[in-house]
């Protein structure tokens, strides 16, 4: 009973995200009806949480966390029904080839089993893993518990491995939740882990779609799956899930708003990076390196007008700058700064930290098959295919997440905590963060399987 | 064929098994690893949570004492590492803080390291044992 009210609970978020996202980028092709339903879930939770925040902030309660996606999904509702003759919601009938119904049996396989891994760790961590108990639920829990004190959840008392300083994306919808349901339902913090996850999923394959072909949609989805580590991270309630979710958005509609030339999508670009911010710290450094990187996307189009949607998609950022300058205690990394020029120029520093990129990128996925390694080998027999139309999008796109990759080089090297313990504690989570993205440039730019199999 | 097209559809196929390998690798690992009927959070939270209707106040900030502050104790820096933050998820929305220097403390100590600190502390303290080696401690003025 607790997993169904733990994910009815967050489902009109999801909906509402949808339906949104469906007025504002209509067209009713399968890969479309994909795309929109991976970015309405994420979009959809990430402005129920900051609109919540603002209600927090208005009447210092914890009350009324319901009624925001229920208003969200309402006006989803009206406008669906309103402009339903010319923006259909039912896709139309698409056939798939003997190769794409073998590929979508073994997307079908995958879920399963992911399915089934994702109830198992779920069952046995219903508090999640470590960070949960440590930052997100625990958060939450102030929230909850400490009702109109809920300002506790920043005091300077409070121990930094704690890091209260984490934006809040997670701690309110997961205290809204519980607000909700009059109890501290753990479900539905493994809900929120599993929507954003379907909308990951179905995110990378309407993008794929959009851009390439259903088989290759289905192959990147395949890919993702059969990566361990993102059903294995979905139940423990922790952010970094979210936090890749959102970068995946923001470059999927970078990428599409460069083929299609639809302003809308620079809008939701803007929204997912600034979501992103509102996520985890490392969504600050990329909602900057992602501004940048649009500039000049816009700037090689001659289209610099156009950057206004995107900062209008950033307006959220506001409220992650005033949570981080008002409320949120110093963070741990940049509060202690003595020794920072001998942990600069000390050279084993880098040379550890990129002994430990190059592990931890090989052996990526908590798998004991080196799924990037296997890539690698795929992209030397299939070779580039990118489209003259799509490459500077994709350049600009893998330059923003090579800089991003870059900012968590520097954070180690600056680190003022114990190296081994920073690197063994959260590379594989940071790799995480862009291993999505990077997967949507890899098969955006790769030979579609199709071709390959029809000669 | 060309042996390009062959090397293209093995290569395509092989990446296909692969993930699939690796996810049904996965599911009977996550299958094989523990058990879903013991929660040790909640075990934790257990011994933990009842200090709470000790206490006379329902938030602030109380002092958090474990193995690692008693002189020549036996223990793993990362297991109590862990202990406090189950602790502090535990009692939240309290705020714990390490150290005694607080009213209240709350105390995870074994009974050798309970035995250790109550012995230089006699009279100043009054104590509550509570399931496992929890404990609550009130200074007495």
């Amino acid at each position: 009973m607790s997993f169904l009210t733990g994910f009815l609970v967050h489902l009109p978020s999801v909906l509402a995200g949808m339906l949104l996202i469906h007025q504002i980028l209509p067209g009713n092709q399968p890969s479309r009806l994909v795309f929109k339903l991976g970015l309405g879930a994420g979009l959809g939770l990430g402005a129920t949480s900051l609109l919540y925040f603002i209600l927090l902030l208005i009447t210092n309660s914890l009350s009324g966390y319901i009624f925001i996606p229920i208003t969200l999904l309402g006006i989803g509702l009206y406008l669906t029904w309103h402009n339903r003759i010319q923006n259909p919601i039912f896709p139309t009938i698409y056939s798939l080839t003997k190769l794409q119904k073998y590929l979508l049996a073994a997307f079908c396989l995958l879920v399963l089993t992911s399915l089934g891994s994702f109830m198992i760790h779920a069952l046995m961590n219903s508090h999640g893993g470590f960070d949960a108990w440590m930052i997100y639920n625990r958060i939450a829990r102030f929230f909850y518990r400490g009702g109109i004190n809920w300002q506790n959840a920043f005091s300077q008392d409070i121990y930094w491995q704690f890091h209260a300083d984490y934006p809040l994306l997670l701690p309110l919808n997961l205290a809204g939740a519980w607000q909700t349901l009059g109890t501290e339902n753990m479900r539905a913090a493994q809900a929120h882990g599993a929507y954003i996850f379907i909308g990951l999923v179905s995110l990378l394959i309407g993008a794929v779609a959009i851009l390439r072909t259903t088989g290759q949609s289905l192959l990147a989805s395949i890919v993702l799956l059969g990566t361990p580590i993102y059903v294995y991270e979905s139940p423990r309630e922790a952010a970094d899930l979210t936090l890749a979710f959102f970068i995946l958005a923001t470059v999927a509609c970078l990428i599409i708003y460069h083929r299609e030339q639809n302003a809308n999508f620079l809008f939701l670009a803007g929204l997912a990076s600034s979501f992103g911010a509102w996520t985890k710290n490392e969504g600050l450094l990329f909602a900057l390196i992602s501004a940048a990187a649009c500039f000049f996307l816009l700037n090689k189009n001659r289209r610099l007008p156009k950057i206004l949607f995107y900062i209008t998609g950033l307006l959220p950022l506001i409220l992650v700058l005033y949570f981080k300058y008002f409320l949120a205690p110093s963070n741990d990394l940049f509060s202690s700064q003595a020794d920072l020029l001998a942990r600069i120029t000390d050279s084993q520093r880098y040379i550890t930290i990129f002994q430990e990129f190059i592990d931890h990128f090989v052996w990526f996925g908590r798998s004991n098959i080196s799924i990037p390694i296997i890539l690698l080998g795929y992209m030397l027999i299939l070779k580039s295919h990118l489209s003259s139309k799509d490459s500077p999008a994709v350049v600009i796109c893998a330059i923003l997440l090579t800089t991003q990759f870059l900012g968590y080089f520097s954070i180690y090297i600056l680190t003022p905590h114990n190296l081994d313990w920073h690197l063994r504690t959260s590379l594989a989570r940071l790799i995480m963060h862009l291993y999505p993205a990077a997967l949507l440039l890899y098969f955006a730019s790769l030979s579609d399987p199709e071709p390959v199999f029809t000669k | 064929m060309p042996i390009r097209y062959r090397l293209k559809q093995f290569f395509t196929a092989l990446i296909v098994l692969l993930c699939a390998y690796a996810s049904i690798n996965n599911f009977i690992g996550t299958f094989e690893s523990g058990e879903v009927d013991f929660d040790h959070v909640a075990n934790w939270e257990n011994r933990f949570t009842p200090i709470k209707d000790l206490l006379p106040i329902q938030r602030g900030t109380l002092g958090y004492i474990a193995d690692w502050d008693i002189p020549g104790a036996d223990f793993d820096p990362s297991d109590q590492d862990a202990e406090y933050i189950l602790t502090q998820y535990a009692l939240s929305p309290f705020v714990l803080v390490r150290g005694e220097n607080h009213e209240w403390i709350v105390g995870s100590l074994t009974p050798n390291t309970y035995k250790q600190w109550v012995e230089i502390r006699t009279g100043q303290y009054e104590d509550v044992k509570l399931k496992g080696n929890a404990y609550l401690f009130h200074r007495i003025k």
